[in-house]
C-alpha cells in the first residue's frame, strides 16, 4: 500500500517541474533546439523525482520491517532466560548479545575478552579457559573443534551464579568461511539449584521440624551396620496428649510444641546423634555408640527438659522407650520395634501421672488469664462434694461429681482472655463465642479418655425447663452430675467478685436459686441445697439424708 | 544468446535469465556493497536479448524478500527496460512472488509495479 504522506516531501522538485511545463505552454515560445532540449529534460527530471519518490518508499517500508524483526528478535532473546554471546579469534564479546549475559555477568560485556569474563577462583578451570578458546579458532576441522570445546566445563560459577554453558562453533555468515563464531548459550541454575537443593533436603526431613524424616532414617539403616556404631541405642519418644492441644488449642499450637519437643531432643542428644521425626507425635533417636547405660542418662535428660518446660508449655512430656543392640545379630527393625514397645508401655505405666500434669497445666494456664478463677473450682469442688454425699450417690457418680467440679471450666481457657475479664456484659457475638467453652471442655474430656465425664461437660449449660445450650435439654435428659454441678457453679459465682458483677450475699445468691428452681435448675436438687445450704457450703450443720 | 546464471551469494540474488526458454528469474537478497557493479551485467544482457524479441513472449519472475536502495534503483532500470521493450512490442508479464503473510513484500511489490504498463502481476504464495 503506498504511503501518500511520502509525496509531501517532493513538493519542491514537483513545483520546478510544474513551472517548467507551465514555461513549455507558452504559444509565444520558439520551437527551436534548447527547447526541444528543455523539453526531453523536464521529462527527465518527471522521472528522476517519481523513481526517487518510490525508491523513498521502499526503502521506508524495508527499514520498517528490518527494524520490527530485530525487535521481535531482541525480544525473543532477551525474554529467554539464556545468555546468548559471540565472540571470533579475537575472543572479544561481540555486540549482539542478549540482555541476560548482562545480569549473568553483571556488567556491559560488549568487547570484553571472554576469558576475562569467565575467570573465576579456580586457577585450572582458567587456565582450560585460556588455552581451549584461544586454539580453537586455529583448529581447522570442525570435528577437532568440538573436541577441544569438549574439554570445557559446562557448570561453573560466576560471582555467586551457577551456570550452565553451552558451547557453539557457528558461521555467521554461510558464503564466508573466514565468519567462525563461538556461540556461549548461558542459563544461570542458580535458583534451580536452590529449589533441588530444598527437594533434596524435604525429601529427607520434615519440613516442620527441620529435624530428618523416616525416609532418611530408613535409607540409613544399611550404612548404620558397622562394628564402630556398635553399642546402637534406639528411643522411640511420641509427645503426650498432643491431640488435646491440636483439638483445644489448634493445630498451629500443636505444631509449636512439636518444634519445642524437637529442640528437647536436640539440646539432649549428642552431635553424632541422628534425631528423627518418625510420625505425627513420634521421633526416633538413634544413638550410635550409646550403651544402655548412656541411653538411659540421655532419656532422663529429655525428661528432666520436659518437666522444667512442662508449666510454659502446656504440659508438654513425651513417653520415652530405649532400646540397645550390641551386636548386629537382630536387626535394626527389630530394636525400632522393641523401643516402640517400651515406650507405649511406660506411656501407660505414666497415664496417670501425665494426665494430672496436662491438667494442672490447663488449670494454671486459665488461672492466669482470668485470675477471678483463683480458687474457684477448688471451691466448687468442696461443696460439690458435701453435696454429693447428702445424694448418696455412690463411689463412681461421686468421683464424677468431684471431676466435673474441678475441672467444669477447662473449656474456657481456650476463650480470648478480654472476653474472660470483660468487665460490662458481653455482645450477642461474645455470648456465642464464650457459649462454646461446654464443647471444648467435651473435646478435652474425650482426649483425657473420660467419655462420661465430656458428656456432662457438654450439659453444663443446659437448663431444667429446656431453654439451655447447646442442645436444649430438659429435666433428666441432663446428666445428674451436670445439673449438680451448675448450681453450685452458680452459688461460687454469685457470692465471688466477678469482672463484670460484684458479689452477693449468701442469703440473696440462695433466694436467686430459689427462684431458678424449676426453670434452670432442677427443683429437687435446688430444694436439697437450700435445705442443707448452711452444712453444704460450710456454714452450719446438716440437716437432711438427701433429696426430697 | 548464452544463458545467464549467477548462484545466490550472501547480499546478491540468484539469477538465471534463459534465452531459450524466454525465462528470467531473480530470487533471493540484494544489498551488496556495489549494487550497480552486481546489476551492471544484468541491464547490458536484457538489452541485447530484449532488442531480438520483438513479437515474442518474455517471462519474468522476481522474488525479492530485501533490497537495499540502490539495488531497488538497478531493479527499476530493468523494469524500466521492460516497459520500453513492451512498447516496442515484446509481449512481457512479470510476476512478483510475494509472502502471503508478510505484509511489507507486498507494499514494496505495489511500490516496484507503480506507473509500469506491462502486464504486471504480484502472486502471493
Amino acid at each position: 500500500m503506498k504511503d501518500q504522506r511520502s509525496d509531501a516531501i517532493f513538493d519542491d522538485e514537483i513545483a520546478i517541474y510544474d513551472e517548467a511545463r507551465e514555461f513549455l505552454k507558452q504559444d509565444s515560445l520558439e520551437k527551436d533546439e534548447l527547447i526541444l532540449k528543455f523539453n526531453n529534460f523536464t521529462n527527465n527530471y518527471c522521472r528522476l523525482v517519481n523513481t526517487t519518490r518510490r525508491l523513498c518508499s521502499i526503502s521506508d517500508v524495508q527499514s520498517r520491517e528490518l527494524k520490527r524483526r530485530e525487535r521481535e528478535i531482541n525480544n525473543l532473546l532477551d525474554n529467554s532466560d539464556q545468555g546468548f554471546l559471540t565472540f571470533g579469534q579475537n575472543l572479544l564479546v561481540e555486540k549482539e548479545h542478549s540482555s541476560e549475559c548482562t545480569r549473568i555477568f553483571n556488567k556491559k560485556i560488549a568487547n570484553l575478552n571472554i576469558v576475562e569474563l569467565l575467570h573465576t577462583e579456580n586457577e585450572e578451570q582458567n587456565k582450560l579457559f585460556a588455552a581451549v578458546l584461544e586454539s580453537v579458532f586455529n583448529v581447522e576441522n570442525r570435528e577437532a573443534q568440538l573436541s577441544c570445546l569438549n574439554d570445557l566445563p559446562n557448570l561453573i560459577k560466576i560471582r555467586e551464579n551457577y551456570v550452565h554453558i553451552k558451547y557453539k562453533i557457528i558461521n555467521t555468515d554461510e558464503f564466508d568461511e573466514n565468519s567462525v563464531r563461538l556461540m556461549l548459550i548461558l542459563t544461570d541454575l542458580t535458583e534451580r539449584r536452590k529449589v533441588e537443593d530444598q527437594l533434596l533436603f524435604l525429601s529427607f526431613h520434615d519440613k516442620l521440624t527441620s529435624l530428618f524424616n523416616r525416609a532418611y532414617v530408613e535409607s540409613i539403616i544399611p550404612q548404620l551396620q558397622i562394628d564402630s556404631n556398635l553399642p546402637l541405642s534406639i528411643v522411640m519418644a511420641d509427645i503426650n496428649a498432643l491431640k488435646l492441644v491440636n483439638d483445644v488449642f489448634g493445630h498451629e499450637y500443636g505444631d509449636k510444641l512439636i518444634v519445642q519437643a524437637a529442640k528437647v531432643f536436640l539440646k539432649c542428644c549428642r552431635k553424632s546423634d541422628i534425631i528423627a521425626r518418625w510420625g505425627g507425635d513420634e521421633f526416633l533417636i538413634l544413638l550410635p555408640g550409646a550403651n544402655q547405660e548412656a541411653c538411659t542418662r540421655i532419656c532422663n535428660n529429655i525428661k528432666a527438659m520436659f518437666d522444667a518446660l512442662s508449666y510454659e508449655q502446656m504440659g508438654l512430656s513425651a513417653a520415652l522407650g530405649g532400646a540397645t543392640m550390641e551386636n548386629w545379630d537382630t536387626d535394626i527393625t527389630s530394636i525400632i520395634d522393641a523401643a516402640d514397645r517400651i515406650m507405649y508401655s511406660n506411656k501407660l505405666i505414666e497415664n496417670k501421672t501425665t494426665r494430672e500434669k496436662i491438667i494442672s497445666s490447663v488449670e494454671k494456664a486459665l488461672q492466669s488469664k482470668c485470675p477471678a478463677y483463683i480458687g474457684h473450682s477448688e471451691r466448687v469442688e468442696t461443696i460439690a462434694n458435701r453435696f454429693a454425699q447428702l445424694l448418696k450417690l455412690g463411689q463412681e457418680p461421686q468421683e464424677m461429681v468431684s471431676l466435673l467440679a474441678r475441672l467444669h471450666d477447662i473449656g474456657k481457657v481456650a476463650m480470648p482472655v478480654e472476653l474472660l475479664n470483660k468487665s460490662t456484659s458481653l455482645s450477642e457475638n461474645e455470648l456465642q463465642t464464650i457459649r462454646k467453652y461446654p464443647e471444648i471442655g467435651y473435646r478435652m474430656a474425650r482426649s483425657l479418655e473420660e467419655p462420661v465425664l465430656a458428656l456432662s461437660m457438654l450439659a453444663l449449660r443446659e437448663q431444667w425447663d429446656g431453654n439451655g445450650y447447646p442442645y436444649g435439654l430438659k429435666g433428666d435428659q441432663i446428666p445428674v452430675v451436670a445439673r449438680i454441678i451448675s448450681i453450685i457453679e452458680a452459688y461460687d459465682v454469685m457470692t465471688h467478685d466477678q469482672p463484670n458483677k460484684r458479689k452477693r450475699s449468701h442469703e440473696e445468691a440462695l433466694r436467686e436459686l430459689d427462684r431458678c428452681a424449676g426453670t434452670q435448675f432442677d427443683p429437687n436438687l435446688i430444694r436439697l441445697f437450700l435445705d442443707n445450704a448452711d452444712y453444704i457450703t460450710n456454714s452450719a450443720p446438716c440437716t437432711s439424708d438427701g433429696p426430697g | 544468446m548464452e544463458r545467464l546464471f549467477l548462484k545466490e551469494s550472501k547480499s546478491t540474488p540468484f539469477v538465471d535469465f534463459d534465452a531459450d526458454k524466454n525465462i528470467l528469474l531473480i530470487k533471493g537478497q540484494s544489498y551488496p556493497e556495489d549494487a550497480f557493479l552486481f546489476f551492471k551485467p544484468l541491464l547490458e544482457w536484457l538489452k541485447e536479448y530484449l532488442a531480438g524479441k520483438v513479437g515474442q513472449n518474455v517471462w519474468l519472475e522476481v522474488t525479492l524478500t530485501y533490497t537495499n536502495t540502490s539495488s531497488s534503483k538497478c531493479i527499476m532500470m530493468i523494469l524500466d527496460l521492460l516497459e520500453e521493450a513492451a512498447d516496442q512490442g515484446v509481449i512481457v508479464e512479470l510476476k512478483w512472488i510475494c509472502n502471503e503473510h508478510n505484509e511489507y513484500e507486498q507494499e514494496c511489490a505495489e511500490e516496484f509495479k507503480e506507473d509500469y504498463t506491462f502486464p504486471f502481476e504480484i502472486v502471493l504464495v
